[in-house]
């Protein structure tokens, strides 16, 4: 669709578009992967072009490696075992805990939110989503706090930042700490212990890192109107 | 930095709007980064249906919060998971999402005497939607790109994987191997659409449809044996109207939870409760008393009690003199019935050879109305067993045949003389129950005006379950406490049957030729079985399959070859997980099938060791119907929500499946087949088009929405559309309040009435039709040469096979836990964190003290056939000497794969293996479910011992 603009960032907020850009990026990682996704890992262009939006948000975020050498199929199948295939398994049978549900690294909030009810943090989020007018598309439905439509959100309101009005960079903070922040912090610590991770142990550390400066950055911003 | 600048919808120099950019539209491409132009869809699982760049003031987090909270809708739905209940629960949906249910409650009323039905539901059903939402969903079709079992697969698209299958089906039929072609799915009453999608595409296939309830050991074949019936029983609601009622086995407040009320209310009303349980089980502590015998004893305490009915003359003597075969003579020589072509009786009869003899008040000889030899069939209504004569029950005199004087005693003799033999002593010695103790109840049983039994798994998965079976049934047959309210032997086990027979029978097998077979016989034989159970089992085996008692598939071929089975479908059920005969299985059948599909919501054992796993739509997203036997009432499934990712409902799946095999059938130009055994022909070219089409109305695509289906049933169904009546139940109906069925077909044994509870037997009962076995009547004596051969032509109380398993002290059973319906919600953090959370086996205090087991410790399970890593909980409550491990764990939650059933090997009994009469079978004869060995798994030996001890 789009061509490259001549001087798109006369008209919107550069910083906060590009971290938008950023947060459909890492959606798009964190979903089946596509082949278009595996060619931009494969040859590098995923991660020399992230690396030169992330320049444009003014966070300071180390880069890790993006890159894979995993063809498509080894790639899809890497993503499977990882976040997708669930079944019980012991984590411990010394006191016998066992991880009832789902993959080594499930892409579900709720999964890292030991104190809140699913109920709790998917309700949260329906509202969240309802009140700008977003849903999630049923042809192919996932739960509320799939991390994917978190990131989807996160990159929405950054571009709503970026292009309609600042209350945005409001409930982006406000996001963060009410949900991204959780969930990215708990993918990331899941998968810095998992083995054979490739580019999506990169991927664990860019998200955690990014939604941490860009958290942090945020409220240094808004301290004031908090 | 500037903002605003573009107009909401007018594309800057890159093509995009503002609007477009919100939405995430090349917003990407927007910053030069092309490299992300796969990210260039910013949203594609969120849509934005207002305008994205709306004005959504927001100050704070409470902004969201203001709308008032209203759901979007309220689905009625229920679980299909065979637990029996069939209970209507209210679905709440918001944002397309599943946030929880409540039981509706609004089962109609119909009789004021007893307790409102209302509500029904248990623990599971209560957390069904943390299933729907479950991240162990299977979300995507999946193909297996490790060994079985490793769990490595790779998503791939529906087509991919319809095409697949697809071709392998086709090469399979092209072969003629359609017979190797197997589908396996239980119980069609808890979702008969989901049941019949599958089914029919593999009757179409000309593939086996399997058996599921004898496979379970839910059969109790004495009843098809005893009452010529595969199972009837009374609707819980009628326990309220019972004086007496013994749980025998049966663990109702763990199993029957929406039912247990019934039971628990009966008490408030007078009804002395009886538990007969070797644990002091959860249903034990609500009982008046509590009866203990050794486990694998009840045949000889069933026996006991019926030798003191008939001792102290108790028993109901008309009732056995019209509705029983006692007083049918049996010759002494051969132990077979007289019949009355052998005394020059009932010449007018089709066949005088199957007409029996009884001897009347004046002694003389009388042929017994109602057996099969007059009767067109197994079942004729035209007949009656009404005697216009008063036949003796004790007989024991001499006859006159061709072959001349013959000596003959009625039924009744050689059953006191059985009987005998259970003295107090015997009776105490062999069951440890107190011998004043069971008199007494048998008295009070006998005593009471309305007396039943509730029977259940823990006598029906003994080796010799049909003749504990058989023996249980004659303390209700000698009170009479059948066909009246209040009596009765209820077996809850599974499921067996569905009230809405007609409709979902022929939505299920369109071409009306069935390739049934026999689960546990189908399992053992390809798992090996022959070369290993003893030599005398094998060659009964060996003679039914001749014989053509029961059927094996595939077939063997003209050249005396058979070829393995090659393909299976499974879905609704964990067939893998719950085999017994575990490991032959894994070892030796499963390596046979070059094919395995599992369709399912979860990723279960089965799916794990498959080859193509097909995301199923849970219970909360599809169209179906929901029955039980428990209550007469029908209820829908509705979709509350869309199937989670790319899940689609059965129904939907096995349509998708016959037109992609349709659209390859026709590209490879493959010819029709002629099907070896029926008069039909497999024509994979229209196959799609014959699976959607309505074979009632020749409506073609009028089968293509699960809804449809759904509605078929209901419409064809006796039960809720009765010929000669206007009334009709429809899926509008049901959705709006259950509603109860209208009438009963002719598969069940009474009628509905309204009023009253439903209770079985009338027909033969009241009505006096012949009961549909040999004699015409309840048929205690079976004189069938192997019978006759094992000493079993009676209820008698042997011992169990020995060894099974090997030579271990402890006996091991795997009961149905209070946390799980099966293997459904074993791996529910909700359901865990009420138990221990990992496969789990309860032990006595004196055995574990004996091995140096704490409660907590980690033990092994062995015997010959393998060994499972369990924990040990300490259970007073147990009977010393029994290992109880509640089923039904998954195969992946032990550390080594193995599970409850790996310490099962493979053994059936071969009196379950048998057509009666030998000749025609209209007694006894293989019907899928009705009739067949069953999987039976009690009487296994094993040790224990500290994780980590020695291995011998
Ligand atoms: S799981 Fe079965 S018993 Fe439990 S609520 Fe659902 S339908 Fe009823």
């Amino acid at each position: 669709m789009a061509t490259t603009p001549t001087d798109p960032m006369d008209d919107i907020d550069e910083d906060a578009a590009a971290r938008g850009a950023v947060y459909a990026t890492l959606a798009k990682a964190f979903e089946y992967p596509e082949e278009s996704f595996h060619s931009a890992a494969a040859d590098g262009t995923l991660e020399a072009d992230l690396r030169a939006c992330l320049d444009r948000t003014g966070l300071n975020v180390a880069v890790p490696s993006l890159t894979t050498d995993d063809d498509y199929k080894t790639l899809a199948a890497r993503y499977n075992d990882i976040f997708e295939l669930g079944y019980s398994e012991y984590t411990d049978r010394t006191d016998g805990s066992l991880e009832a549900e789902g993959p080594p690294v499930p892409l579900y909030e709720s999964k890292y939110r030991p104190d809140h009810s699913w109920n709790d943090v998917n309700l949260d989020l329906s509202r969240a989503y309802s009140h700008y007018g977003l849903e999630i598309d049923q042809d192919e439905r996932d739960n509320h706090d799939a991390l994917t439509y978190e990131l989807e959100f996160a990159g929405y309101l950054a571009r709503r930042e970026a292009a309609v009005g600042e209350d945005a960079a409001i409930a982006r903070l406000d996001f963060h700490d009410r949900h991204l922040g959780h969930a990215a912090a708990g993918v990331a610590d899941r998968l810095a212990d998992e083995p054979g991770t490739d580019i999506y142990g990169g991927f664990g550390e860019l998200l955690e890192a990014f939604v941490r400066a860009d958290r942090n950055d945020l409220a240094d911003r808004l301290e004031d109107r908090r | 930095m500037s903002r605003n600048d573009l107009t909401d919808d007018e594309a800057d120099s890159a093509g995009i709007s503002r609007r477009d950019f919100v939405r995430g539209l090349g917003a990407a491409s927007l910053l030069g980064a092309t490299g992300l132009s796969f990210a260039d869809d910013g949203m594609d699982g969120l849509e934005a249906v207002d305008d994205p760049i709306g004005n959504y003031p927001y100050r704070d987090w409470e902004d969201l919060y203001r709308d008032e909270w209203d759901w979007d809708s309220v689905a009625r739905s229920t679980h299909s998971v065979n637990c029996t209940g069939s209970c209507s629960w209210n679905v709440y949906v918001k944002d397309g999402q599943v946030w929880r249910e409540e039981q509706a409650g609004d089962y109609p009323t119909f009789d004021e005497s007893l307790p409102d039905p209302n509500p029904r539901g248990c623990q599971k059903g209560a957390c069904y939607t943390d299933y729907v939402n479950a991240d162990q969903r299977v979300l995507h079709p999946l193909r297996r790109t490790g060994e079985r079992g490793e769990g490595q697969w790779e998503r791939i698209s529906w087509d991919e994987a319809l095409t697949e299958i697809a071709d392998h089906v086709i090469d399979e039929v092209q072969a003629g191997r359609y017979d190797a072609i197997s589908g396996f799915t239980p119980i069609p009453a808890m979702s008969p659409v989901s049941f019949a999608s599958g089914s029919r595409l593999v009757n179409l296939l000309g593939g086996v449809s399997h058996s599921f309830y004898d496979w379970y050991s839910d059969l109790p074949p004495g009843q098809p044996i005893t009452w010529g019936t595969q199972t009837d029983n009374a609707e819980s609601a009628d326990w309220h109207n019972s004086d007496y009622i013994i749980a025998w086995g049966s663990n109702i407040n763990v199993t029957r939870i929406p039912d247990a009320k019934y039971f628990l209310d009966a008490g408030y009303e007078g009804a002395k409760r009886v538990g007969v349980f070797t644990d002091y089980s959860q249903t034990a502590i609500h009982t008046d008393e509590w009866l203990s015998p050794h486990g694998g004893s009840d045949t000889a305490l069933a026996l006991g009690m019926a030798q003191t009915i008939v001792d102290e003359g108790l028993h109901d003597e008309a009732h056995l003199k019209e509705q029983t075969d006692m007083p049918l003579l049996v010759r002494e020589d051969t132990g077979k019935f007289l019949r009355a072509s052998e005394v020059g009786l009932a010449e007018d009869a089709d066949d005088p050879e199957k007409v029996f003899v009884m001897v009347d008040a004046d002694g003389n000889l009388r042929r017994a109305p109602g057996s099969l030899g007059e009767r067109d069939g197994q079942h004729d209504h035209s007949k009656s067993i009404e005697l216009d004569f008063d036949p003796q029950l004790s007989v024991e005199r001499s006859v006159d045949t061709d072959e001349g004087s013959v000596a003959v005693r009625s039924v009744w003799e050689n059953l006191t003389d059985e009987l005998s033999q259970y003295t107090p002593a015997v009776v105490h010695e062999e069951t440890g129950v107190g011998e004043n103790t069971y008199q007494r109840i048998a008295r009070e049983f006998a005593e009471a005006d309305a007396a039943k039994i509730i029977h259940g798994k823990g006598v029906n998965d003994w080796y010799h379950n049909d003749l504990g079976n058989r023996a249980i049934q004659l303390l209700v047959t000698l009170t009479g406490n059948l066909g009246d309210p209040g009596t009765g032997l209820d077996h809850y086990v599974g499921q067996e049957k569905i009230w809405s027979f007609h409709g979902w029978q022929v939505l299920s097998f369109p071409t009306g030729n069935v390739r049934g077979v026999p689960t546990t016989l189908w399992t053992y034989f390809h798992a090996g079985i022959l070369d290993n159970t003893d030599p005398d089992t094998a060659e009964k085996i060996r003679e039914s399959i001749d014989k053509g008692w029961m059927p094996v598939y595939p077939e063997e071929r003209d050249d005396g070859n058979r070829p393995d089975p090659s393909t299976m479908f499974v879905w609704r059920g964990n067939y893998f997980n719950q085999a017994k005969g575990n490991v032959a299985l894994e070892e030796q059948l499963w390596p046979k099938l070059d094919l395995v599909v599992d369709i399912n919501f979860r990723m279960d054992s089965t799916a794990m060791y498959s080859d193509i796993v097909l995301p199923a739509a849970s219970h909360y997203e599809k169209y179906d119907l929901s029955e039980t036997d428990m209550h007469t009432y029908v209820h829908p499934f509705t979709p509350a929500v869309e199937p989670l990712g790319e899940a689609k409902t059965d129904w939907e799946i096995f349509r998708l499946l016959a037109e992609k095999i349709q659209e390859r059938a026709q590209e490879r130009g493959v010819e029709p087949v002629e099907d070896r055994k029926f008069d039909r022909t497999i024509d994979l070219t229209t196959i799609y088009d014959d699976y959607v089409r309505d074979w009632e109305t020749g409506e073609e695509e009028g089968l293509v929405e699960d809804k449809a289906a759904a509605e078929f049933i209901l419409e064809h169904s006796e039960e809720t559309n009765p010929e000669g009546s206007d009334e009709q139940i429809t899926f509008d109906d049901i959705d709006e309040q259950p509603q109860r069925f209208l009438e009963a077909g002719d598969h069940w044994t009474s009628d509905i009435k309204d009023g009253e509870a439903y209770v079985p037997w009338q027909d033969y009962v009241h009505d006096k039709n012949p009961w549909p076995t040999f004699t015409g009547r309840q048929q205690y004596y079976i004189d069938h040469d192997w019978y006759l051969e094992l000493g079993e032509e009676l209820p008698t109380h042997k011992e169990g096979p020995e060894d099974t398993g090997g030579d271990y002290p402890l006996s091991y059973n795997t009961p149905h836990g209070r946390w799980s319906i099966h293997s459904t919600w074993r791996d529910s953090t909700k359901m865990l964190r009420l138990q221990r959370g990992e496969p789990v086996v309860y032990l006595n205090p004196e055995d574990a003290e004996e091995r140096g087991i704490e409660d907590g410790d980690t033990v092994e399970v062995y015997n010959d056939l393998g060994s499972v890593e369990v924990q040990a909980k300490i259970y007073p409550s147990s009977e010393p000497g029994t290992v109880r491990h509640f089923f039904s764990w998954e195969k992946f939650q032990y550390p080594d794969r193995d599970n409850f059933n790996t310490l099962v090997p493979m053994y059936m009994k071969p009196t379950q293996l048998v057509q009666y009469p030998e000749d025609t079978g209209e007694h006894l004869h293989f019907f899928p479910n009705y009739w067949g060995p069953t999987g039976v798994n009690s009487d296994v030996r094993v040790d224990i011992r500290p994780s980590g001890g020695d291995t011998e």
